[in-house]
């Protein structure tokens, strides 16, 4: 029995707008579970709250209302960077520093920084299917998918519980980003890494199948098996969106 | 103490011929900026004339405190001008402004008048009024620049301070980076070359002229060689690459 590693409370969520004013409400009362060796898509429309959703776990932001659980304990009682190390995130654009790819990969706080081998800098990449020849190109060089197997890389030698990836796949072509998906899948099944992924694009969300979460407006509207959810939508929110996917 | 100066009136006056030749300029240049100058002179004619009676009573109370009151005073207008500077109001900014201001150019002062000139009495107004008013203004300068392009740096450099905290980094080594920048910007000599000034006009930070010139002359100031030539310098754009 997998035990629940991630859990959202009724969390409520609004962004300040400028000078302080209340702005818009992101995030309405959105709960879930997330259970240890899950994989999880978050789907929908583009405002949605994916993004600000992912940012809620890792403390990029915290709740208005409502709250998250780590381990059943609320994750502002945490330190936040050791939060950041146990629940990884990589942005949608993937941010390469100055230097090669192993600079890359060293670039974290220096105690960190020390305990990594070069064994380590290896094993990283082939996680991300990449081989040792990148530890020494010029990061800033690579293409998009590279880089972005490159950030995974750099946020896994942290050896986190959960990988939140938003919309990893965005900028790759169709060939690229299956690929990727078969990777991380691979992490999940061979090492028990949780997953929660961000994607637009349906063919990431089948591959990755696993469970679907779909957010419009700030709330759950759909929390089930991502194949069934996809095959026979109930709910017209899904409905529209999966037309307005369709090639 | 040596005697100090009489200007006469009309040496004062001839003071006005230096800004009439730079009006004279603009009108032949068509650089626009009479209406500006006009107003520019105006205002500092009238504060120095005030100013100017108001030094006349410190001077005559032969006392420290009405000296440190003057210089309380001036810290006081350059926090409030170097806060009003910043694009972001951010919590607390005032105080944390006002205590860098006063430490900083406290300390600065008491060096210059008591290491470096050894004023005494040690309050002498006539010292101690102007070289505050240097040192003052020049904190002011510094502390609004640093404050600007560390506000400017962070609304450019987003995804890259995220990534630090997301890769474990605590708050201050994320933004470590754009605190460097921001000292870079506060402590660039003033008669720095046109290329800086380019880079922080790009910022909003220089605040050159008051008002728009004519485009044909924006483009000469700001960039001397060819406009296909981009402008040297450190622009933003190459980071986080
Ligand atoms: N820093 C911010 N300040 C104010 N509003 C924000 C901020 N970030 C996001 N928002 C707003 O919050 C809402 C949700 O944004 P979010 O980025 O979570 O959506 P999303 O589902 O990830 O969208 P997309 O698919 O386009 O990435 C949007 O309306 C957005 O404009
Ligand atoms: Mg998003």
């Amino acid at each position: 029995m997998p035990v629940v590693i991630l859990e959202c409370r009724g969390v409520s969520l609004h962004y300040q707008g400028g000078d302080g004013a209340a702005g818009r409400e992101v995030l309405r009362g959105v709960s879930f579970t997330l259970k240890a060796g899950e994989r999880l898509n978050v789907v929908g429309p583009s405002g949605g709250g994916k993004s600000t959703l992912l940012r809620l776990l890792n403390r990029f932001e915290d709740p208005d209302q409502g709250k998250v659980l780590f381990h059943g304990k609320d994750l502002r009682t945490y330190d936040p960077l050791e939060i950041r190390r146990r629940i990884a995130l990589t942005l949608q654009t993937p941010v390469m520093f100055d230097g090669t790819v192993r600079d890359n990969l060293l670039r974290r706080p220096r105690e960190r920084r020390a305990a990594l081998t070069e064994a380590d800098l290896r094993g990283a990449l082939e996680d991300v299917a990449l081989d040792a020849t990148f530890l020494d190109r010029v990061a800033g060089e690579l293409s998009g998918g590279e880089k972005q197997r490159v950030a995974i890389a750099r946020v896994l030698l942290m050896r986190p519980e959960v990988l939140l990836l938003d919309e990893p796949t965005s900028a790759l072509d169709p060939v690229a980003a299956g690929h990727l998906i078969e990777t991380v899948t691979t992490l999940n099944q061979e090492k028990g890494l949780t997953l929660v992924v961000v994607s637009h694009d349906l063919n990431v969300v089948r591959r990755l199948s696993g469970r679907l979460l779909f957010l419009a407006g700030g709330e759950v509207i759909v929390d089930a098996e991502t194949c069934a959810s996809l095959e026979h939508p109930t709910h017209p929110a899904v409905r529209d969106f999966l037309a307005g996917s369709l090639p | 103490m040596t005697e100090v100066l009489d200007i006469a009136p009309w040496r004062l006056a001839a003071a006005l011929l230096l800004i009439a030749v730079v009006f004279v300029l603009s009108f032949r240049e068509r650089l626009g900026l009479e209406r500006s100058l006009l107003m520019a002179t105006v205002r500092t004619f009238l504060q120095l004339f005030l100013v100017g009676y108001v030094l006349r009573a410190i001077f005559a109370l032969e006392h420290w405190a009405p000296v440190l009151g003057a210089v309380a005073v001036m810290v006081l207008v350059a926090t409030h001008t170097a806060v009003s500077r910043l694009k972001r109001r951010v919590a607390g900014i005032t105080a944390f402004a006002a205590i860098a201001l006063t430490a900083g150019s406290g300390l600065t002062l008491v060096f210059v008048t008591e290491v470096v000139i050894g004023v005494r009495p040690w309050f002498d107004p006539q010292y101690v009024i102007p070289i505050a008013g240097m040192i003052v203004g020049n904190a002011m300068n510094g502390a609004a620049l640093a404050g600007e392009r560390f506000q400017a740096e962070l609304k450019n450099r987003v995804p890259e301070v995220e990534t630090l905290l997301a890769l474990g980094f605590p708050a201050p080594e994320a933004l470590a980076g754009l605190r460097q920048e921001a000292i870079r910007a506060a402590l660039i000599p003033r008669g720095r070359p046109v290329s800086d000034r380019c880079d922080a006009d790009a910022h909003g930070g220089g605040r050159v002229h008051e008002r728009p010139l004519p485009r044909a002359a924006r483009a000469a100031v700001l960039h001397p060689r060819p406009p296909t030539a981009p402008p040297p310098g450190r622009g933003l754009s190459g980071r986080g690459r």
